[in-house]
């Protein structure tokens, strides 16, 4: 295992008034726990407020954890601070949704591939910048380009810069949070497919949180889909999008619109009416209960527990579970 | 400012009339107060200790075109002496009430928590007093001399640099690349000065720039009410001041220094105008419509 | 013009002045709406199909100006209306838009309700505010609204994006307009809402027989709404034709290509296709087809003279110097 997540909660306080008393908590993040091995694509998919980010957040280090553990390489990594904290930085990088906003306008394109390079290895300025250089050319940027600011970049060349400085320490782990969602379709193939082929060129792993189904399918290994805080089903990406098992990870896919006119016509579309309730007082029992076609009495009593259908394929529904 | 904002703010200099009149001058002013000392007629009459009877209270003429003064020193070259005082002024007000705004902006807005939240209580507490009257208490406190009256200002201005810090700080400090510069592992304060300065600190420093207009009028202020730099320095608060006594029989006294005042002030508000505009992406595009 | 055509746009060129420079957002389409149909306008960024779709209801920023064309609603030139006939006669009571942000509908400061009984007022000139009311609870239910007298109370911040976007519909069709263009009304949602909506669009269609010009970048979406679908690149008309066609039987080399690249949920694909390049910058002026220069099939005239619209079939239309010897294949 690269990373386990274990029982991984995120809870953020709501605060009112000047002495800012806590009133409640948004829980973005609620019991979850799941691993992902070396040179693997494991995606989270989700609406928004699913929580997805959050969890990528959590594995980033930018946001600590309310509770839960997460392991890397084996390590307890949830409270690491000092060098051991730099050590992880260098192991787990991260691609963004927005290419513009996640590269700092007032650097030249060399300088924000060349600054984690400077950082983290004893290098003098004309190597870290040598292989700065060599990265761009890897991912499709021109030498003529790098000293160029980001704004001046189209939005697909943008990203790429985003993923040479997010693979320029040769990172085991690679968190990419919607890192195509901005882009226009003839561009998002672009990027998927580097982003495949430097898979497989760096042996790491992907941690990809995407909303959009069609790209978690062409890319993934494994899948965790998560609805209001929970992972409600965790699969390899065959089994799942092939037999889904939870009805909210049926409704999603069911969803998709396909530029396909027969399948149009074939797929039966499962609706969830109404919209998912906010994670401040999420419903108890399954939290999909106030929305799901098949719901029982006993969802709305107690929270399901993680069913093992086939191996590998978890879902956490009471459909599944034998009471 | 990247390079398109400062085309656009050229581009907007040239359609409009008063912009340029703000641009010339401005640039005057600076340009006289570098060089006054070699191109006023009198350089020696800057502090002038001697008297010289025969050219006493001389209203304007050719010769001495702004007149003379009760000393018989030439008044034109008086003032064209003093906008170097007026500069070196609001240069070093602005300067240094910049520093002091940025570090305690920066570092409030960057860090949060209880540092911040003490320091900008701090910053409001100053805001709370107009700073025309914390720097007549300062200068007051502090004695006659133009160092004084830098620093007098410049305590009365930081906090509102501080606060502008701080606002555009906490814009910038949850952008992604912040987040990236942090999975990258560098420092607080590298992050602080490498990537969340250099994206806050434009508006500032223009702010501060087109502030110094205000700053040479107040410490024309201070000057007039005889708390600012000491005679015989040709200040031109001062010159108004003294002038001010003789004000029936030598108008021209406190009428020329006076008009620098003026002029200078507005000139710079004319430049803020212009800036402003460009800054203001409301107003941008009536612009984009003009510049067609 | 046909008869039961409800909207012909001819020849329409849109540019936006800017300072770095002229824009050339629409470079001559036409289009050709019968009564009844829906169109849907598909597109990457800057393929001028917002644009288009501003222009239907004379609301482009004042920076973008109609250079040529006719843009024909019910046989009158909508172009050379005044200002006052066009909010008096057309906007809302004949043609109306929804917006992919709900928030241009609504002012923040203003409850859904107080916007919707101005909008109810101006366009239909129910000065009596009981019966606007009426109306308005009417026409939220009219788009499931849940509770619609809450959601009348309700500021937009209160809603979510879906019930927002519900709202916004209604205020749209509020006067009971014969045209609704959609631009982008689901781009901002989640999937299982983008679902919901997208499905009340179209009963709303029938129940309403409503036309409409539906813009998006999704040909999934696409799919899912329209009868036609038009294709637009860099302002240029590519491909127009029955959705069916345009999706399983395409002609134009960038209709086959961006329908490659687009990866799907239903089967997995070893590789996707992409198209080499990046879209192109709209204030250079291109002599010939502004998909030359990342197209595969390119040969010399398309880098010398722009390549003129061909009728390839039945109510198919396809822009490209290849149309003839590549069409049917």
């Amino acid at each position: 295992m690269l990373l386990d997540i274990l029982r991984l909660k995120m809870y953020f306080p709501i605060r009112r008034g000047v002495l800012g008393r806590v009133i409640g908590y948004v829980k973005a993040v609620d019991d979850i726990t799941f691993s992902i091995n070396s040179n693997e694509v494991y995606s989270l998919v989700g609406e928004s407020g699913s929580g997805k980010s959050t969890v990528a957040r959590c594995i980033l280090k930018l946001y600590e954890p309310t509770e839960g553990r997460i392991l890397f390489e084996g390590r307890d990594v949830t409270r690491t601070r000092g060098r051991e904290l730099l050590e992880y930085r260098k192991m787990v990088q991260a691609v963004f949704q927005n290419p513009y906003l996640s590269l700092n306008p007032r650097m030249s394109i060399a300088d924000i591939v060349a600054e984690p390079i400077l950082e983290h290895t004893g290098v003098g300025k004309d190597e870290a910048y040598r292989a700065a250089l060599e990265l761009l050319e890897r991912v499709g940027i021109s030498r003529e380009l790098a000293r160029r600011y980001p704004s001046s970049l189209s939005g697909g060349q943008a990203q790429r810069v985003a993923i040479a400085r997010a693979i320029a320490l040769k990172p085991k782990l690679v968190v990419l949070d919607e890192p195509t969602s901005s882009l226009d379709v003839s561009l998002q193939a672009q990027i998927l497919n580097l982003l495949e082929d430097l898979y497989s060129e760096y042996r790491m792993s992907y941690l990809l949180i995407s909303h959009d189904l069609s790209v978690v399918r062409y890319v993934s290994d494994r899948v965790g889909v998560m609805y209001l805080g929970k992972l409600v089903e965790e699969g390899y990406t065959e089994n799942l999008f092939e037999n889904p098992l939870h009805p909210y990870t049926q409704a999603l896919i069911s969803s998709i619109p396909e530029p396909d006119p027969a399948y149009g016509k074939l797929n039966r579309r499962i609706t969830l009416p109404g919209e998912p309730p906010s994670a401040v007082s999420p419903p108890p029992g399954c939290r999909l209960n106030p929305r799901c076609p098949r719901f029982m009495d006993l969802c709305r009593r107690e929270e399901p527990p993680v069913v093992e259908v086939e191996k590998g394929h978890t879902v956490s529904c009471w459909l599944y579970a034998k009471v | 400012m990247g390079l398109n904002e400062i085309a656009s703010v050229l581009k907007l200099i040239k359609s409009n009339p008063l912009s340029m009149l703000g641009i010339i001058i401005v640039a005057t002013f600076i340009v006289i107060g570098v060089a006054s000392p070699y191109i006023a007629p009198y350089p020696s009459d800057a502090w002038g200790y001697s008297y010289n009877l025969e050219t006493r209270l001389l209203p304007p003429s050719p010769r001495y075109p702004f007149g003379t003064d009760e000393m018989g020193r030439d008044l034109f070259s008086r003032v064209l002496l003093g906008a170097r005082f007026s500069l070196i002024i609001a240069v070093g007000v602005v300067s240094i009430a910049l520093v002091i705004g940025v570090v305690v902006g920066l570092t409030a807005g960057y860090m949060g928590g209880f540092a911040g939240m003490v320091l900008m209580r701090l910053t409001d507490m100053f805001l709370a007093f107009p700073p025309l009257l914390l720097a007549i208490a300062f200068a007051a406190t502090l004695g006659r001399g133009l160092f004084n009256v830098i620093i007098a200002l410049a305590l009365s201005w930081w906090p509102w640099y501080a606060r502008l810090v701080y606002i555009q700080v906490n814009s910038v400090k949850n952008l992604p690349f912040i987040d990236a510069a942090r999975i990258i592992g560098l420092s607080p304060v590298k992050i602080m000065f490498k990537h969340v300065l250099p994206n806050s600190i434009t508006p500032v420093v223009i702010q501060a720039a087109l502030d110094m207009g205000s700053a040479v009028l107040e410490a024309a202020g201070l000057s007039f009410l005889g708390i600012g730099v000491p005679p015989p320095t040709p200040e031109w608060g001062l010159l108004v001041s003294q002038g001010w006594a003789l004000i029936n029989s030598a108008w021209w006294l406190s009428f020329f220094p006076g008009i620098a005042i003026v002029v200078t002030v507005v000139g710079f508000n004319l430049l803020a105008d212009t800036f402003q505009e460009v800054m203001d992406p409301r107003l941008r595009s009536t612009m984009v419509m003009r510049g067609m | 013009m046909s008869g039961t055509a409800i909207l012909a746009v001819n020849d329409l060129h849109i540019d936006y002045y800017t300072f770095e420079g002229v824009v050339r957002a629409v470079r001559g389409v036409s289009i050709e709406l019968c009564r009844g149909e829906s169109l849907c306008i598909v597109g990457e960024s800057g393929s001028g199909k917002s644009t288009i779709g501003l222009a239907i209801v004379r609301a482009l920023p004042p920076n973008g100006i109609v250079a040529r064309g006719e843009i024909l609603y019910n046989n009158v030139d909508i172009l050379r209306l005044s200002e006052e006939e066009m909010s008096k006669r057309i906007r809302g009571k004949e043609i109306s838009i929804v917006f992919q942000d709900p928030a241009a509908t609504f002012n923040p400061l203003f409850t859904i309700g107080e916007v919707m009984l101005d909008v109810i007022a101006a366009q239909l000139g129910v000065r009596d505010r009981r019966r606007a009311y009426e109306h308005g609870i009417k026409m939220l239910k009219l788009v499931e609204l849940p509770d619609p007298e809450r959601v009348m109370n309700s500021y937009p911040h209160e809603l979510s994006g879906g019930m927002l976007q519900r709202a916004a519909i209604a205020v749209a069709l509020s006067a009971n307009p014969k045209l609704l263009i959609a631009d982008e009304p689901t781009t901002m949602l989640d999937v299982t809402i983008q679902a919901q909506v997208l499905d009340l669009l179209k009963r709303l269609r029938k129940e309403l027989s409503l036309s409409m010009i539906f813009i998006t970048h999704n040909l999934g979406v696409a799919a899912e709404v329209c009868d036609r679908i038009m294709v637009l690149y860099a302002g240029t008309m590519f491909e127009e034709g029955y959705a069916d066609t345009i999706l399983t039987n395409p002609i134009h080399p960038y209709t086959r290509k961006l329908l490659e690249c687009i990866p799907r949920a239903s089967r997995r694909v070893s590789r996707l296709r992409y198209i080499p390049g990046s879209l192109p910058d709209l204030k250079t002026p291109v002599s010939g087809c502004p998909f030359e220069p990342r197209c595969d099939y390119a040969t010399k005239i398309c880098s010398v003279s722009p390549p003129l619209v061909r009728v390839v079939g039945h109510r198919h239309r396809v822009a490209c110097h290849l149309a003839q010897e590549k069409g049917g294949v």
